[in-house]
């Protein structure tokens, strides 16, 4: 092996294991992941064969006799599809104009350093318009809705609070359906909810994991086994602590739904 | 009907804050919210929720393809927040529910259903993307 073939494969390796973290942390589903860093690979007259997994990237690179295998995990993982969008635009440029590996690791690092482009008191909002609305398309009264602005709010409240411990992921859905509910039992004690299961449900409906398990089915349709059926775990778990969250208030107060 | 769509229409736009997609997409994204639901809300009178979902699918397929061939926007940015709508979250909560409440029979039929609607939900966008195009995007 020469010397040169290796530092050239190493340099690469780096690049190509960075932008795929950046992709998978971004929220690119895995089949389009490893398509579009094997494009990467033939662009840049490298064999390559990349494996993802829901929290982790390895990546085999081939030139001439040299070869090299580098792995790396991802721990933070979220849906940011500025940055996604961002990253797909910077994956089409490199295809297309052949840029240096250096100058396009400044090109990444640069992209990675942009600020979210919305502020959270937006987020906030939106979080509450989306429950909101989904009362009123469940038929909820006025007061009813008004009531799911404030449980939108409590959600994202409390989601970003446990998210950010560490090892919480999980515990975050459970402890976000468990004020939802007991906030609507509170309620219902004071005032009067037409339906407490829709408020509820109205509630968490942005933890519940609907996108999580298409997304599981889509990457077992495109034959990702390993991390389709890890998706599809992950999203049944959350299921499960979700529903939990819910159930433990009504149960301790003695409310059926 | 026009209240539930301009509805539907800012809500798409909060999913879109929420995930933070570019403003120039907004309104775009908007707009195929508000075909496939009324796509959706129309076929629901006459199909079941399978096949409304299946077709609802792959119209949102369709136009993220039309977008990524005239925009160059990632399919993934175009077909998120529309597919939203559509996916089985509530119908999940509603099994766990019944279960809890110790009607397994009723529990595993919610169970079949949510895994059925997101089946067509992949399905009706891997059908768009092969029939309008053959390879999948950079």
């Amino acid at each position: 092996m020469k010397p040169n073939d290796n530092s050239y494969l190493t340099r690469h390796s780096y690049f190509l294991v960075s932008l795929a973290e950046a992709l998978l942390a971004a929220g690119c589903s895995t089949h389009r992941l490893e398509d579009r860093i094997e494009r990467l690979c033939i662009a840049k007259g490298l064999e390559g064969e990349i494996l993802i997994v829901p929290t982790g990237v390895q990546l085999q690179l081939k030139h001439r006799t040299a070869h090299i295998i580098c792995f790396v995990r991802v721990k933070k993982l979220g849906i940011k599809l500025s940055l996604l969008h961002n990253l797909s635009d910077f994956c089409d440029e490199i295809v297309r104009t052949g840029v240096g590996t250096r100058l396009a690791e400044k090109q990444l690092d640069k992209i990675l350093e942009l600020p979210d482009p919305y502020p959270q008191s937006l987020i906030i909002v939106c979080f509450s318009v989306v429950s909101t609305f989904f009362q009123f398309m469940l038929g909820g009264g006025v007061y009813d809705c008004l009531l799911c602005a404030l449980l939108g709010i409590v959600v994202y409240f409390s989601e970003r609070y446990f998210s950010n411990a560490k090892q919480a992921s999980f515990l975050s859905n459970f402890v976000s359906a468990f004020l939802v509910s007991s906030l609507c039992i509170w309620y219902q004690k004071v005032f009067h909810i037409e339906s407490i299961q829709l408020v509820i449900l109205s509630g968490i409906i942005i933890l519940t994991p609907g996108l999580g398990l298409t997304n599981s089915i889509a990457e077992l349709s495109h034959r990702q086994f390993l991390s389709g059926s890890a998706r599809f775990i992950e999203a049944l778990l959350v299921l499960l602590f979700i529903s939990f969250g819910v159930y433990l208030p009504l149960q301790l107060f003695g409310v059926s739904l | 009907m026009i209240l539930h769509l301009i509805f539907i229409f800012l809500v798409t736009t909060c999913l879109c804050f929420i995930y933070q997609i570019r403003k120039s997409e907004l309104v775009f994204i908007g707009l195929v919210s508000v075909i496939s639901q009324t796509c959706f809300i129309h076929m629901s009178k006459s199909f079941d929720l399978v096949t409304t979902t299946f077709f609802t699918a792959f119209l949102i397929g369709i136009l993220a393809l039309y977008r990524r061939k005239y925009k160059k926007t990632p399919i993934q940015i175009t077909s998120l927040p529309p597919t939203i709508l559509l996916v089985p979250g509530s119908i999940g909560f509603k099994m766990m529910g019944t279960f809890m409440g110790k009607h397994g029979d009723g529990g595993a039929v919610l169970g079949f259903e949510m895994i059925f609607v997101a089946c067509a939900i992949v399905l009706g966008g891997m059908l768009a993307e092969f029939v309008f195009s053959r390879e999948l995007e950079l």
